[in-house]
């Protein structure tokens, strides 16, 4: 019978052929005796930093069996102690390994964070293009390989699992691939969305198992894919509000103001979030259209018209021309079931967005009166007034007052 | 202060460890690894064969007495340098 090191040596030929990847064995001193991996100083260095060597030497007092480490940064490591015939141990390492799951993009979006130039970004993917891929399940069998040629028996997967280290349960999750329920829960996930959006009602929290998280299906850019995942549900939720009478154009530029947002996204973090906000302005948009319920289409497409333009100097030959009637047809169905003329609603709408302009902006009242094409000072004064029962200067004192009170207490 | 030929980066590493405050590494395309960070000492490792690079870099300490713990991986002329400014 061969002695053990005999056959961890022929172990060591064999796995960095078939896979390239190294063994490393190290004395009880974390002394290194041999390593067939390549960049082995590199890797060493991997070891080391990423806590995997001390984790492996910590167990030395634990019955031989192997364990999976799954180090910083992403690199996992086999390791397992060997008892020798002269009554001294051997610390076994196979490794380093990249789990499935586009672990290099993980590195890589590391890398744009930390700014690093060019050349050391070239070393660095250099000496991890080497680093081979493995599924998690493969790494179990290599660590089943490493304890039959160490003992010449055979570890059960279960006892091996059971004695992996704390950090199994995020290596299995890494190692995960997309499979088809993850699109299929994504889709019914979508679907509820999007009938409660069809309906104008809010879904309620948690009436899905699922709790729609954003995916990265691991099919590369992770950003990217998000950011299409957000667009194109973005679009279905244009489509949706149209179905239930949302105007096109209102739908349509709503769309493009979202797709705007999300091609603005730069992290991870804030997707989620806008999702959350598009949905609600979609939802928004179709519980006012069902208030305005009774108004014919003409009136509906007119006052969203208005209420997107407000900032622009509107006038009635072009609010008719936009939703296709006459001017004079128009303004007397608008007044017919609105109650109001178009003219008092153009204000209305100014008015509501003049207040929060007082109160957001350090704007002067004149420049918020130009902005909002009320002409002079006066007729803007007047028409405030007239509506609010103070000035505009007044409601800003006021207001901003409260505010400050409201802010200190 | 300028790096040594480095024989043995672990032990590099190690001294980098022990010292009490940050310890960066700047090399000469502009780069600035804080040692003590995991990413950083990953990048650091894959250019420790490139000897020139890590000679053109430089190693600097966020406390003065951290370079008492490096002494023995820094250029000597640095270090009579530093010691006399002292």
């Amino acid at each position: 019978m061969q002695d053990v090191e005999n056959r961890l040596l022929i172990l060591a030929g064999q796995i960095y052929a078939a896979c390239r990847l190294g063994a490393w064995c190290f004395d009880e001193e974390k002394h290194l005796f041999i390593s067939t991996a390549p960049h082995r100083e590199e890797y060493h260095m991997f070891l080391q930093s990423g806590g995997c060597l001390q984790m492996a030497i910590d167990r030395k007092d634990e019955p031989g069996i192997p364990y999976i480490m799954n180090g910083k940064l992403g690199l996992a490591w086999i390791a397992e102690w060997v008892h020798l015939q002269s009554g001294s141990r051997l610390l076994v390492v196979l490794g380093p390994v990249y789990l499935k799951n586009t672990p290099i993009d993980y590195s890589l979006q590391r890398l744009d964070m930390q700014g690093i130039s060019q050349f050391l970004r070239r070393q660095y993917l250099n000496v991890l293009g080497d680093v081979p891929v493995l599924s998690f399940d493969m790494l179990r069998q290599y660590a089943c390989i490493l304890h039959y040629t160490c003992y010449q028996e055979n570890v059960s997967p279960i006892s091996l699992q059971a004695d992996a280290l704390e950090s199994e349960r995020e290596i299995r999750e890494a190692d995960r691939m997309p499979d088809q329920n993850d699109y299929q829960r994504m889709a019914a996930y979508e679907d509820m969305l999007l009938y409660h959006l069809a309906k104008g009602t809010k879904p309620e929290k948690g009436s899905n198992n699922y709790k729609g998280e954003l995916q990265d299906f691991g099919l590369g850019d992770s950003l990217r894919q998000i950011k299409n995942n957000l667009i194109i549900f973005t679009g279905l939720c244009a489509q949706t509000v149209v179905k239930s009478g949302v105007p096109l154009y209102t739908a349509k530029m709503m769309e493009n103001e979202w797709v705007y947002r999300i091609e603005n996204l730069h992290g991870f973090s804030a997707a989620g979030k806008l999702r959350e906000e598009m949905y609600d302005a979609f939802l928004d948009q179709v519980c006012r259209q069902r208030d305005d319920a009774g108004q014919s289409w003409a009136v509906c497409e007119c006052r969203n018209y208005i209420q997107m333009n407000y900032m622009k100097e509107l006038t009635l030959e072009e609010i008719a021309q936009h939703c296709g009637y006459t001017e004079y047809y128009l303004s007397r169905k608008f007044a017919k079931e609105t109650g109001s003329k178009l003219n008092e609603y153009i204000h209305q709408v100014r008015i509501d967005a003049a207040k929060i302009m007082l109160l957001t902006t350090s704007k002067e009242v004149q420049e918020i009166s130009e902005d909002l094409h009320f002409g002079n000072r006066n007729h803007f004064d007047r028409v405030f007034r007239k509506r609010v029962g103070i000035s505009p200067a007044r409601f800003r004192e006021q207001r901003g007052k409260m505010e400050n009170i409201g802010e200190e207490t | 202060m300028r790096l040594r030929r480095l024989e043995n980066y672990l032990d590099f590493m190690e001294a980098v460890q022990s010292c009490e405050s940050d310890v960066y590494f700047n090399s000469c395309e502009g780069d600035h690894l804080n040692l003590k960070s995991v990413l950083s000492q990953f990048l650091f490792a894959s250019i420790c064969s490139d000897h020139d690079f890590l000679e053109q870099g430089s190693v600097e300490c966020k406390k003065s007495e951290d370079y008492g713990r490096l002494r023995d991986f820094l250029c000597e002329k640095d270090i009579e340098m530093c010691d006399g400014a002292d």
